[in-house]
């Protein structure tokens, strides 16, 4: 890394969040505090989304300065560094000093990450101010909310893994909070249990990861450890091979588990207890992309980690398909979002796979856009609804909410990839990119255009329930309205970005740059360059990019008409699937069975492991023997204390004994 | 001798040894002139604190000019560093017991001054304890300090309990005088001397332990020391009289009179056989069993405390046990006893003196039901009782824990394993009753219906007081070397 | 060295005689009018019978420690007493008038205390 100028304003960044997130939190108190002798005070927790907002307004605000500034430079010079600390430094004789520094730094990469995280984080910070009105937990929500943030601009500002761990850890810990806001409800509390215990496993494979780069780089500083593999040879020694491979599989572990990819995804519907702007911020446009960040700040490790890439290309293909066949059944409009999430990140999975580092980045920038816009009209619909999220219990609400159903559209023309649309760019650069790995990734390439049918298929069902058909819900007890304005205007927002996003990435046949693609080129550079070297360039011809965009454009509009009209009139085609394929309407319901598996094969051997211990070894071996030691102590005490009877005499009797036994004791000893 | 060698006794290292002693004594006449001069209930507590300065003052004197310990008015006396310091831990002592009985007694007893002039007069008594290097300046310096506390035990007039405490406390205590007068008659009737210079000769120290009279004589005088610092079987009287007191007092009884009795035992240690520790360490063994076995049955906080201070006398004497059986240079046993007694003036001088300051507030025995939520009434005073609670049950980074490791040590390196392990194992049991305190300030809330009373604001001598306590006990937890090097 | 003590003995018989001659005498020559109180047991005044938990006035106690307390303290008086003169004459006068007069006045001290406080008053 070349050496740079201190840019510390970078700290900024993630700082405002912060700031802001302690001020939310001693609002929250100061709002217990006053609400504690009278009910009915002044809350100043209402004044956190303001302090909240602003701080993440600001951070954009920086987030879009520090974005102009890395383009003013050459492409191959933009890097922003800060170093404030050098936080760890180990002299090892043999090997050499083991240093970590705490420093950020704004790359391309970095930057785009973090103009999402705060472009978008700022517009559901805007609709939460709306959507938690009146929630007991106003301000604590802000406060979790912001620091959620700060973690996640940690995640994607840190120089080192280290930092990056922190980060990841950070925004672990908020999620686990934010899933369980509502842990007075009881499963809130535990999806928020099982999103903190999958991410472990998760945890633990980042850090395996991490301790192998160290053994083979000496640093954890990733800009380091990206440049020592993309200058080294193409072909590396056996030896190092492997351990690059495992290095990089334990990384992608690590990125299973927070971006819910298979084994690790059946969380992440769980984790739809939370409020519903948590489950578009963290769950749909940030968090769960972090993995694939990961990945591509990592690339050239991946690029020359051999075999790794298949797997994760598998895996991506394997959980876009779980995911979206199981989006085809679910009646809970969020759980379909859900499952559709774990769908979409399993295509960045595929892409990364494919080495598309640019294409990956580019469909989780138009993912955010559309799916944090689709979380937040479902959350209109909800709010609109009264908390009711059953789809077979909505219909017909075009009429009531009509801004919400426009936007509502616009992100799932994007999300099924309708022509022109963001979603159709970015979703078709990815399958673009499987149909010309050849081999393994035709395979791969066709689980993606299936799950390209399904997705357009499920949106449209979700679009038809919702917002088509006769009103299913009890009209005497059931007022849907259209949402305050403080909702409605990040949802328009969120709706232009989805519908022209496709222009960060336009495919080379309409000869239009494509501009993430080159402005990432500094940082994928050097894992491409290793991939093309290893297996050659791979170039389609215009005819057949054409062809595989008027195929894409041609089965969305298809399986989009097909599954509008379906379920147009309401209920009925989910009942008979229902009725007619019961087991597999079961199995796809409840997501190929993986987590009832998961309950099956590990949950009740442990619980049954955990009674043994509890009951049997705990309860009746070792709490007899303490409990017992502990009721002997008490007895003795009695018995102690009655010796105290006080009487003078008796004390006396007592003094006059222990004089004489003590005497005769010495006399004769 | 010849009359004007008297003169000659009263020199300038004699002076500097009796300097505490007169300075806390002219104190004592000053405040009881006090009672009689108009406006003298101003001037009484510069006088109190002006006398325990000077004597303060002079004791790091002593320290600072780091003369070796020399033996005094013709070998009655000791002066010298660990006297000196002994003395600052008495001095503390009365302090502490002082500022917190400031607003103690604030309705309900007139008579502050008589209150004043009989607690200034025990440090007196406890330094002649600790220096007495002849039975009969002992016995004066445990009069002086008895007769005022038999007194100040029975100060609340109002109370039964108080009157009982005094009661009973004067007539055991009598009987261990007694005891030790006999004990004192006998060994003058083997050795023909009371000073404690016959032992220092090991041929003719052999030979006077091994007549059987001698030997009563000195288990008598221990009997009647072990009566003092409440050790098995003469602690019965404790939780009786402990409760009984005013907690001020009790504060008084429990850490400067047992330090005085501690510092003659060791000074005296060459009285007793070296065959002897096993049975002491025994003794010190059942001590901690009853005060721990015994405190863990308390509701009663106070009493609690009583019990748990015979523990700690129990702790203390598994050290001396050690000293007897370890080598000549006694392994530090006056170091780590030292470190003990000073750790314990400030946790239980604290302790108590909170307790003080809660019965004032309860109108009431502070009992574990009536702790019940403090942490939310009274989250400072909790926190300072929590400090003082793990450090008297010997958690690190409290200066009861260096003592406990330190006298521990002792014992350890005596070889006096088994008892070690049985006192750390009786330390454990006690840590269930420090902990419920705690938990029950901080994990429980009043029962319902429970009448919680006002709090009010906190007198700025207790205040003080429980800094300064506080303040030690953290201090002697993390800057062990720094205590120790001054020692 | 029996003789020495001689003078002790005749006064032991001497006051022996004389008691046990009076109460002889008295019976002998004095008139005897027998009464239920003269019959009683002789206990200082007080009435020998009914309950001995007396309650007597604080003042007596008051009173009797005080006595004590000044009139041991003037026992040590005494040997001072004795000696002044012949350790005055080796030189030490200054040092025996200084001594007696730190214990004079604490006693007064002491004496000053209580008649300040109301001590020495029956009826206050």
């Amino acid at each position: 890394m070349q050496s740079h100028e201190s840019h510390a304003w970078l700290w900024w960044i993630p700082l405002l969040p912060l700031i802001g997130s302690a001020i939310a939190g001693a609002l929250h108190l100061a709002t217990l505090r006053a609400r504690k002798n009278d009910p009915s005070a002044a809350a100043p927790g209402t004044l956190a989304p303001w302090i909240a907002c602003a701080a993440m307004a600001a951070a954009f605000g920086l987030s879009v300065k520090g974005f102009f500034t890395l383009q003013e430079l050459a492409p191959s010079a933009r890097q922003l560094a800060s170093t404030v600390h050098h936080w760890i430094s180990v002299n090892y004789p043999a090997r050499g000093e083991f240093a970590v520094d705490l420093s950020l730094l704004l790359d391309p990469l970095s930057s785009t990450m973090t103009l999402v995280v705060t472009g978008v984080g700022f517009l559901i910070h805007v609709y939460a101010a709306g959507y938690m009105k009146g929630d007991p937990g106003y301000g604590k929500f802000f406060a979790y909310l912001n620091l959620f943030v700060f973690a996640m601009l940690m995640l994607v500002l840190s120089s080192s893994l280290l930092g990056v761990f922190i980060g990841w850890e950070g925004v672990g810990l908020c999620s686990f909070l934010l899933i369980g806001f509502w842990y007075e409800k009881g499963w809130p509390a535990e999806a928020a249990q099982k999103a903190f215990v999958m991410n472990r496993v998760g945890d633990a494979c980042f850090l395996i990861g991490s301790f192998l780069l160290v053994r083979l780089f000496g640093t954890l500083d990733m800009a380091t450890i990206a440049g020592a593999i993309g200058r080294g040879p193409v072909e590396l020694e056996p030896d190092v091979q492997l351990q690059v491979s495992l290095a990089a599989l334990f990384l992608f572990g690590g990125a299973c588990g927070k971006s819910a990819q298979f084994p690790l995804f059946t969380w992440l519907p769980d984790a739809m207890a939370g409020p519903t702007p948590v489950s578009a911020l963290i769950h749909a446009a940030t968090m769960v992309t972090s993995g694939i960040y990961l990945i591509v700040r990592l690339n050239p490790l991946f690029a020359s980690s051999g075999w790794v890439l298949p797997v994760i290309g598998v895996v991506g293909a394997l959980t876009a398909l779980i995911g979206g066949s199981t989006a085809l059944v679910q009646r809970d409009i969020k759980k379909v979002l859900a499952y559709s999430t774990v769908s979409q990140l399993g295509y960045m999975f595929l892409a990364l796979g494919t080495g598309a580092w640019a294409a990956a980045v580019f469909h989780l920038v138009t993912h955010a856009f559309f799916k944090a816009l689709l979380f937040l009209g479902a959350g209109s619909v909800i709010h609109g609804m009264h908390e009711e999220q059953d789809m077979h219990k909505m219909g017909g609400l075009r009429k009531y909410m009509p801004q919400t159903f426009v936007t509502f559209l616009a992100g799932s023309a994007a999300l099924s990839g309708l022509p022109l649309m963001s979603g159709f760019f970015s979703k078709d650069e990815i399958l673009a990119h499987a149909f010309a790995g050849g081999g393994l990734y035709w395979g791969l390439w066709i689980v993606g255009v299936l799950t390209a049918a399904l997705t357009a298929y499920y949106t449209w069902r979700m679009v038809a329930l919702t917002f088509f058909g006769e009103e299913r819900f009890d009209r005497h007890h059931v007022h849907p309205h259209e949402s305050p304005a403080v909702m409605t205007v990040p949802l328009m927002v969120l709706a232009v970005l989805s519908v022209v996003g496709g222009v960060l990435g336009l495919p080379p046949v309409l000869h239009a740059p494509h501009l993430l693609a080159e402005w990432l080129e500094p940082v994928t550079r050097d894992g491409s360059r290793i991939l093309a070297e290893r297996a050659g360039e791979h170039e389609l011809s215009h005819t057949l990019e054409w062809i595989l965009l008027g195929l894409g454009a041609a089965i969305a509009l298809a399986f989009a008409h097909t599954g509008f009209h379906a379920h147009k009139r309401g209920t009925a085609q989910d009942e008979t699937l229902t009725a007619r394929r019961p087991a597999l309407a079961a199995w796809l319901a409840d997501a190929w069975t993986i987590d009832t598996t998961y309950k099956r094969v590990i949950l009740l051997p442990l619980r049954l492991v955990s009674f043994v211990v509890a009951v049997v070894v705990d309860q009746f071996a070792i709490d007899g023997t303490v409990n017992g030691i502990g009721a002997s102590a008490r007895d003795v005490a009695q018995w102690t204390r009655r010796s105290a009877t006080g009487s003078l005499a008796g004390y006396a009797m007592w003094m006059g004994a222990g004089a004489v036994v003590i005497s005769l004791v010495w006399m004769w000893s | 001798m010849n009359p004007q060698d008297l003169l000659t006794l009263f020199d300038a290292a004699a002076m500097t040894a009796l300097a505490p002693l007169i300075a806390l004594a002219l104190g004592t006449l000053a405040v009881l002139a006090c009672g009689i001069i108009p406006g003298g209930s101003v001037v009484r507590p510069i006088a109190f604190l002006a006398s325990l300065a000077a004597a303060a003052a002079y004791c790091v004197k002593t320290l600072v000019d780091g003369a070796p310990a020399t033996l005094v008015l013709d070998g009655t006396f000791q002066s010298g560093p660990t006297t000196a310091v002994w003395g600052l831990v008495f001095i503390a002592s009365t302090l502490f017991a002082w500022l917190y009985s400031a607003h103690y007694y604030e309705e309900d007893a007139p008579f502050k001054g008589e209150h004043d002039v009989l607690m200034l007069a025990t440090p007196i008594g406890m330094m002649l304890m600790a220096g007495a290097h002849d039975l009969l300046v002992f016995f004066i310096g445990l009069e002086l300090l008895s007769i005022p506390l038999y007194s100040l035990a029975a100060f609340r007039r109002d109370r039964i309990r108080s009157i009982e405490a005094g009661l009973k406390y004067f007539l055991l205590g009598a009987f261990a005088a007694a005891c030790f007068l006999y004990g004192a008659a006998l060994l003058y009737a083997t050795t023909g001397s009371l000073s404690l210079d016959v032992f220092a000769d090991p041929t003719r120290r052999a030979v006077i332990l091994d007549q059987p009279l001698a030997l009563v004589g000195v288990a008598l005088i221990a009997s009647s020391v072990f009566f003092k610092v409440s050790v098995f079987p003469f602690h019965l009287w404790v939780p009786d009289v402990y409760e009984g007191s005013p907690t001020p007092v009790t504060a008084l009884m429990e850490t400067g009179t047992k330090a005085a009795a501690f510092a003659f035992l060791l000074n005296a240690l060459a009285m007793l056989p070296n065959s002897t520790a096993g049975s002491i360490a025994l003794i010190a063994v059942i001590t901690m069993a009853a005060g721990n076995f015994g405190a863990l049955a308390q509701t009663d906080v106070k009493r609690m405390l009583a019990y748990s201070g015979i523990a700690h006398a129990g702790t203390l004497l598994l050290g001396v046990a050690g000293s007897l059986n370890g080598d000549p240079a006694r392994g530090g046993a006056i170091e780590a006893a030292l470190y003990y007694m000073a750790a314990y003036v400030a946790t239980a001088g604290g302790a108590f003196g909170l307790l003080a300051l809660l019965e004032r507030e309860n109108k009431g025995t502070t009992t574990l039901e009536s702790l019940k939520g403090l942490a939310q009434r009274r989250p400072v005073v909790a926190a300072a009782l929590t400090l003082f609670m793990l450090s008297l049950g010997g958690i690190p980074a409290t200066g009861g824990f260096l003592g406990k490791y330190l006298v521990f040590s002792v014992a350890v390196r005596a070889e006096l394993i088994p008892y070690a392990i049985l006192g750390v194992l009786l330390s454990v049991v006690a840590l269930g009753y420090y902990l419920r305190v705690i938990i029950a300030m901080y994990m429980q809330s009043p029962a319902e219906g429970s009448v919680v009373p006002e709090s009010r604001p906190t007198p700025f001598a207790t205040t003080l007081a429980s800094v300064v306590c506080a303040a030690l006990v953290i201090g002697l937890g993390i800057l062990p070397r720094w205590f120790l090097e001054v020692m | 060295m029996l003789q020495t003590y001689a003078p002790i003995l005749i006064l032991a018989v001497l006051v022996a005689g004389f008691a046990l001659a009076s109460l002889v005498l008295s019976d002998l020559l004095g008139k005897k009018r027998r009464s239920i109180g003269k019959a009683d047991a002789y206990e200082s005044g007080m009435d020998p019978r009914g309950s001995a938990r007396l309650r007597l006035s604080i003042h007596f106690y008051l009173v009797a420690v005080l006595f004590i307390l000044f009139d041991v303290e003037s026992i040590f008086l005494i040997p001072w007493a004795a000696t002044v003169r012949g350790l005055s004459a080796q030189g030490l006068g200054p040092v025996m008038f200084f001594e007696v007069l730190a214990f004079v006045g604490v006693l007064a001290l002491g004496l000053a205390y209580v008649w300040r406080k109301g001590g020495l008053e029956w009826d206050r």
